[in-house]
């Protein structure tokens, strides 16, 4: 059934508009009767004149559950859509508000590609960015944790580096035993080329059969991740704002 | 799809069968797929939309209830 919510009276609204004020006619002053539309359709549909003054010039992306990709995960996973997170990067960095990216991350893993797609698009992004990972970044989260420019890793944090490998929803033929040997090659690819941390090193963690009871790979700590090059620092949430809002500046004064 | 989580596959994949009931709406001037839950209200699955702006919204946010009057 088709239900349409236009009249609907809703209290919230957006918090920040990432193109502000092209429609609303401060770069075309012939534009006034758009602007007065503008609002009325804001009172229409938000129950409210204009837009809400901006608190921060950061936007906050947390990477929490599962990273869903292809699939929709039943109901009792937490999931990160990628759906959702790709067009909001291209909407921060678009943006003339927002002018850092902090990326949360207590994530358990997920859909492969997807996770890579968020860490490339985080990787390519020209506004500074900071990840922070807190509790923990295992497997997927890995990538996109070494794909901010500068990441933080809280002490008591762990990172889970474990092989990919075979799952139900892949046919079990030798031809999908080289591809998921690709897919981890590309995998440490990036993380090897957005890190410190050397391939062999990577590997050696990957592969590692004395730290997981019942299987192969290894748990880095905090401290750990910094000492191997995986992550660039320890720290919180106050070093993860403190060098955003350093950079932001520092590019303020190059312009 | 290649998953690789530290969480097991059966804890994860569990309710798999479970049919997803996906509905399209129009809120706010935008079409949203959502889900509808109890008491009337429907939470928010995807919005389907090609400008970036909307989805910083945060009434767009997947999960995020929304009233749907059916």
């Amino acid at each position: 059934m088709i239900c349409d919510f236009k009249t609907y009276k809703w209290g919230a609204v957006n918090e920040v508009n990432p193109e502000p004020d092209d429609e609303n006619g401060e770069n075309n002053p012939n534009n006034d009767d758009t602007s007065k539309e503008d609002k009325s359709q804001n009172i229409k549909e938000l129950g409210q004149s204009s837009v809400p003054d901006l608190i921060s010039d950061l936007h906050i992306i947390s990477v929490i559950g599962q990273v869903e990709g292809h699939l929709v995960m039943p109901n009792q996973n937490k999931t990160t859509k990628y759906e959702h997170i790709i067009p909001q990067l291209v909407a921060v960095e678009e943006s003339k508000d927002i002018k850092g990216l902090i990326i949360i991350l207590n994530t358990v893993g997920g859909d492969v590609e997807a996770g890579l797609a968020i860490a490339e698009m985080i990787a390519s992004m020209a506004k500074p960015t900071v990840s922070l990972v807190l509790g923990g970044g295992h497997s997927i989260g890995v990538p996109i944790a070494v794909a901010a420019k500068h990441s933080f890793i809280a002490p008591t944090a762990t990172m889970t580096i474990h092989p990919i490998r075979l799952t139900g929803l892949v046919v079990g033929v030798q031809q999908s035993f080289d591809y998921l040997e690709r897919i981890q090659d590309r995998v440490i690819g990036f993380v090897t080329t957005h890190s410190r941390i050397s391939e062999k090193k990577f590997r050696d963690y990957m592969m590692n059969t004395g730290d997981m009871a019942r299987d192969i790979g290894t748990v880095v700590e905090g401290k750990d991740a910094v000492k191997c090059g995986l992550i660039d620092e320890i720290g919180g949430l106050s070093d993860a704002l403190a060098y955003i809002h350093k950079t932001i500046e520092a590019k303020g004064v190059e312009k | 799809m290649i998953f690789w989580s530290i969480v097991p596959e059966d804890v994860v994949f569990n309710g798999w069968e479970d049919k997803l009931e996906l509905q399209e709406i129009s809120y706010m001037g935008k079409t949203l797929s959502v889900r509808s839950g109890m008491k009337g209200s429907a939470s928010v699955e995807r919005i389907l939309s090609t400008d970036p702006k909307d989805f910083l919204r945060k009434e767009f946010n997947p999960g995020n209830k929304i009233p749907f009057l059916s």
